[in-house]
């Protein structure tokens, strides 16, 4: 008996594989909120984004209800990174901006982060540039 | 380097390995990578060959995007996004215009945050203020930007960017001196700290400094171009108008010249382009710029959604300094100036109407083209209209700005004699909103100050007054007032609400179809009544089935309105002109309510059109109001109504005269038509010939 799988065997298997890790990466990710839910039902309204990059540091915004419980962690390499979230008034918005200010970054590495507002959660990544004389001028 | 969608005959495992290693991750990031989207393994969002490239490069080599005027499309400006995703840049620089207007949570949601969600969880994002932000506040709230100084630099390996703000404090008017002085001064500062330190250096706002099509920008030439230019600056970037464009490089004797690229392609509405002798490259599309940084070497990709590649650019340094081919092709700034928009808005007067094989004059204004240059038009070979070749010298004066030789402006207005264009029109020619269909165009060569700039087709349109001298005067049809009955009727379509819905059609017996001047005869479904309130109108239409399209009316079924307060028989529509233009048709499912409503222009506050439509057993049925108020002309004594400004309301009257003209389609097929087209193209936007109506007492 030729116990040998077909080429497309393997194929299949890996295509099978990959739609079941997809499968499981939809199942585990928050909910995108449907377009028909109000932006003031939401837990977390818009973001998260990361401005303000430098090779240390960098911040990390998102937009929510006010008095919507926040929080932002790195998924790893985080030994000696500090993260500082506070939040502050958006004009002529109800809602409020949080900031998660990431100091102790290294230069040069590609960070990853999760966001946790109230019942939903996002995870992003982002990368510090090289290091440099200079950073952020404003 | 590996590519996991071609390599077959390695495991996924190992080929992950192999794919870490040379992006420098563990295999748990990439295995996060895959958790990130499945399709990463698969190859179809994340490409591991782009993730990998941009993480090993580490600070010898790095790319990031450039794009802004992400407005209006979510469709469009989610597509960018993820076009942009899928290279994984370092960064993305926002030129500014997140949404149509900032101020709106929903807008913001829907246009930018929305559109933007993923890609703002794979990179940073550096903004610019746009006008649709409407001042500095929220905008400096959402990015947590100083509310004084929204103009700031950040470095990234050897590259420094400054993002500069072009605003006012509290609108999208011109920046207020003062702050103008103060970035200014921080710029030069900013600048001067990197010399030495920064390979390269761009520069990034919302409005160009060098501009063709669409808005036309020249921004900051008296204050901040000066300090581009001291301080060796290599690119300036800039959206605002919404197409590409790039142009020769351009600067001063004996200083660096600049590479200015207009790149507002995020998705906001296209703007068609325009050529010019010193453009190198233009594209009307969405679209991005990818960057790549690798030491001394700069290399710009423009790529549309799809991956099109649109344009490329490659900048080499030799000890600080550009190629010697880069330095012979610059030109100085002030005959950029000169030669940015000789062929913008181009038109010519006639006065006679084409006819297919008879060669005809027209009569061209000299004060848009350099001074002293020779201007040779000939046959454009893309073109079905043949012109005479014959060179013109320019006048030693400073050319006009485009807007100055506007479209409007009287011919007699023109201090040098009129060059003269003989032209032959082809088969089929037909007198049109801007000019002629088929368009003219021609080729031009400018010969400026020792060097030849050729364009092979630049579209030359007519003047508006040429346009009005020789379309026909409309044939003027009365509309009867609405009896009482027909007016008590209507008071339910004024309220809305469902007594709105109970369209009457008796009520509307007594008023006779509007007579069709496209036909000589009656409508056989239109009709029209006024009151002091307020222009009422229905359609009865028999025609089976309703076929919709929410986003583009006139391609299904709908009624096209096109109101001209004042008949004065208009070419150019403006958005907020007092040209009424609005679409009106059935929402899809359902037997009747509040009909779909689309206005193109006019100054329409919220309740000047209600509409109403009603399913019938052969099609449907539609009554529509449009109140006086949207119809009143501004008088602010300039004799411009056209100014913006919202005049106070005037009831109609009876012997008042209007332009109109209606359109009723069916799957986007004229069924009838009120303005008579023959011999003439009504083209989108500037319908030419228009109808009038005469209030009349009966």
């Amino acid at each position: 008996m030729n116990t040998q799988r077909a080429p497309w065997a393997k194929v299949f298997l890996l295509a099978g594989l990959c739609v079941g890790l997809a499968i499981v990466a939809v199942g585990c990710r928050p909910s995108a909120p449907s377009a028909a839910q109000a932006l003031s039902e939401r837990d977390l309204i818009s973001g998260p984004s990361v401005t303000a990059v430098a090779p240390d540091g960098a911040d990390i915004h998102w937009i929510a209800p006010a008095g919507m419980r926040g929080s932002c962690r790195l998924l790893e390499d985080a030994a000696g990174v500090v993260v500082t979230v506070s939040t502050s008034a958006i004009t002529g918005r109800e809602d409020v901006r949080y900031t998660a200010t990431l100091s102790g970054l290294s230069p040069g590495r590609r960070y990853w982060y999760e966001v946790v507002s109230g019942r939903e959660r996002a995870e992003g990544t982002f990368r510090t540039p090289p290091a440099a004389e200079r950073g952020v001028n404003p | 380097m590996s590519d996991l969608r071609h390599d077959h005959d390695a495991s996924w495992r190992a080929e992950l390995d192999r794919a870490a290693e040379a992006a420098g991750l563990s295999r748990r990031e990439m295995l996060r990578l895959g958790l990130f989207g499945a399709a990463a393994v698969l190859g179809q969002h994340w490409s591991v060959r782009a993730l990998a490239a941009a993480t090993a490069g580490g600070a010898e080599a790095f790319h990031f995007v450039v794009t802004g005027d992400t407005q209006s499309h979510p469709l469009r400006i989610r597509a960018i996004a993820e076009a942009i995703a899928r290279d994984v840049p370092a960064f993305v620089v926002h030129t500014g215009d997140l949404c149509n207007n900032s101020n709106h949570p929903d807008l913001l949601e829907e246009q930018f945050f929305g559109p933007w969600r993923d890609l703002l969880r794979k990179t940073a994002v550096w903004p610019a203020r746009g006008n649709h932000e409407y001042g500095i506040q929220p905008f400096a709230d959402l990015f947590r930007l100083s509310p004084q100084r929204l103009w700031y630099s950040f470095d990234y390996a050897n590259l420094h960017v400054v993002i500069l703000d072009q605003w006012s404090v509290k609108g999208s008017d011109t920046m207020e001196p003062e702050r103008m002085a103060a970035m200014a001064e921080w710029l030069d500062g900013d600048l001067a700290a990197v010399q030495g330190k920064a390979d390269w250096i761009i520069v990034a706002g919302h409005q160009p400094m060098f501009n063709v099509a669409g808005h036309g920008s020249t921004w900051g030439h008296e204050r901040i171009l000066p300090l581009l230019y001291k301080h060796g600056v290599d690119l300036v970037l800039a959206g605002h108008s919404h197409l590409y464009e790039r142009f020769v490089p351009i600067g001063p004797r004996g200083a660096k010249p600049i590479h200015f690229i207009v790149a507002g392609g995020g998705g906001g509405t296209n703007y068609a382009s325009v050529p010019s002798p010193i453009l190198l490259r233009s594209h009307a599309a969405a679209h991005y710029s990818l960057y790549r940084i690798e030491g001394d070497r700069l290399d710009l990709t423009v790529k549309g959604s799809g991956g099109t590649i649109i344009d490329t650019m490659t900048l080499t340094k030799t000890g600080g300094a550009l190629a010697p081919a880069v330095l012979a092709a610059a030109i100085e700034p002030e005959d950029a100036m000169r030669l940015l928009k000789p062929y913008k808005g181009l038109a010519v007067n006639v006065t006679e109407r084409p006819v297919a094989g008879r060669t005809m004059t027209c009569t061209l204004s000299p004060r848009r083209f350099p001074p002293g240059s020779r201007v040779t038009f000939s046959t454009d070979p893309s073109s079905s209209w043949s012109v005479e070749e014959t060179t013109f010298e320019a006048p030693p004066q400073e050319p006009l700005d485009a807007a100055a030789v506007s479209a409007a402006s009287p011919p007699e207005d023109d201090a040098p004699a009129p060059w003269l264009l003989r032209v032959t029109p082809p088969d089929g020619v037909l007198l049109a909103g801007h000019g002629f269909s088929p368009d003219l165009s021609a080729s031009i060569r400018l010969d400026y100050r020792g060097r030849t700039w050729f364009c092979p087709s630049v579209p030359v349109g007519l003047h508006e007054l040429s346009v009005r001298r020789l379309a026909p005067q409309p044939t003027v049809v009365d509309v009867p007032a609405a009896s009482e009955a027909l007016v008590a009727q209507l008071a339910g379509l004024s309220r809305g609400g469902d007594q709105a819905v109970n369209i009457r059609l008796d009520a509307w017996e007594g008023v006779p179809f509007l007579h069709l001047p496209s036909t000589g005869a009656a409508s056989r479904t239109m009709k029209l009544a006024w009151a002091r309130d307020a222009l009422y109108g229905i359609v009865a239409v028999e025609q089976g089935a309703i076929h919709v399209d929410d986003e583009l009316p006139w391609n299904a079924d709908s009624l096209e309105i096109n109101l001209e307060p004042d008949a004065e028989r208009r070419t150019r529509l403006l958005s907020r002109g007092p040209t009424v233009k609005l679409f009106l048709w059935p929402q899809p499912g359902g037997d009747g309510g509040p009909a779909s409503f689309k206005r193109s222009t006019g100054r329409l506050a919220g309740g000047s059109v209600k509409a109403h439509w009603r399913k019938t057993p052969g099609g449907y049925v539609m009554e529509f109001r449009i109140s006086a108020r949207a119809l009143t002309v501004a008088d602010d004594g300039a004799g411009t109504p056209e100014t913006g400004a919202r005049p106070d309301a005037q009831p109609l009257a009876a012997g008042r005269t209007l332009g109109l003209d209606l359109v009723l389609r069916h799957d986007g097929e004229t069924v009838e038509q009120f303005a008579d087209p023959r011999g003439l193209r009504s083209t989108w936007g500037s319908p030419i010939y228009w109808g009038q109506i005469r209030l009349s007492s009966q």
